[in-house]
């Protein structure tokens, strides 16, 4: 019964991850700018990456001979590296891209640099 | 390489000869099809890097394109039922956001120079 509930975990964690990775590409291959597709791939690339790294690691602990210590300290170092490193280099990309004057999508409405309102 | 992945399983599963249920059927299925997914994510991703313009853009693409592949690392540690590729996959991370780095910094280095040549007070660091 436990194996049970704990296979339908791993298919759920499975199932919500490939759907954040896949949305992220999506977005990657059909928004118009760089600012737009970076929005779209960072948040989902990173919730795609930590779904699937639950699921294998739950998938991992029900074998016989799992170390699950070693398991789960692995699982969670890369899980804090992704939320610690896809901001920080999103960031430094796009500011990157905005000191090389990366072209911008032409039916944007306002540079919020330009009319500095808020 | 999906020939190549059921075949070296069902002969893993006949090497041990252990009779798998139900569950684990639907498990290995929907892993297989998460591969699928995550290799049509790999094909947008590289579609991208190609038709794009400017460098950043195609920085961009390649950051998300090392991501998916670290995905699917992690589907085929599952669907060899190995735990040995978590090593594999803090590396892989390691160096993906180090060549994030290196390759904004290379893109913006030229106009941190020049701002540095005009005597700009206000001189954004960029690290």
């Amino acid at each position: 019964m436990l194996n049970f509930i704990l296979d339908i975990l791993v298919i759920f964690f499975l199932l919500s991850g490939v759907f954040f990775m896949f949305v992220a590409a999506l977005g990657l291959i059909r928004l118009p700018d760089i600012y737009h597709r970076m929005h779209a791939a960072t948040k989902g690339v990173t919730l795609g990456i930590s779904g699937l790294i639950i699921a294998a690691a739950i998938h991992h602990a029900q074998a016989p001979d799992a170390n699950v210590v070693n398991i789960i300290t692995k699982v969670i170092l890369v899980i804090l590296f992704q939320f610690i490193a896809n901001p920080i280099g999103s960031h430094l990309l796009a500011k990157a891209a905005k000191m090389d004057d990366c072209p911008v999508w032409e039916k944007q409405l306002s540079d919020e640099e330009h009319d500095p309102i808020a | 390489m999906l020939n190549l992945l059921i075949a070296s399983t069902t002969h893993a599963a006949s090497q041990t000869a252990v009779e798998l249920s139900v569950m684990d059927r639907i498990l290995n299925h929907a892993i297989d099809g998460c591969i699928i997914i995550v290799a049509l994510g790999m094909l947008f991703c590289v579609i991208r890097l190609l038709k794009s313009k400017h460098l950043a853009d195609r920085a961009l693409a390649a950051d998300t394109l090392a991501i998916e592949l670290i995905g699917l690392v992690i589907l085929m540690g599952m669907r060899f039922s190995t735990s040995a590729f978590i090593d594999g996959i803090l590396v892989l991370s390691l160096l993906n956001f180090a060549s994030t780095v290196a390759m904004s910094q290379y893109i913006a280095r030229p106009h941190l120079r020049q701002k540095k040549l005009q005597g700009d007070e206000k001189l954004e660091d960029l690290a």
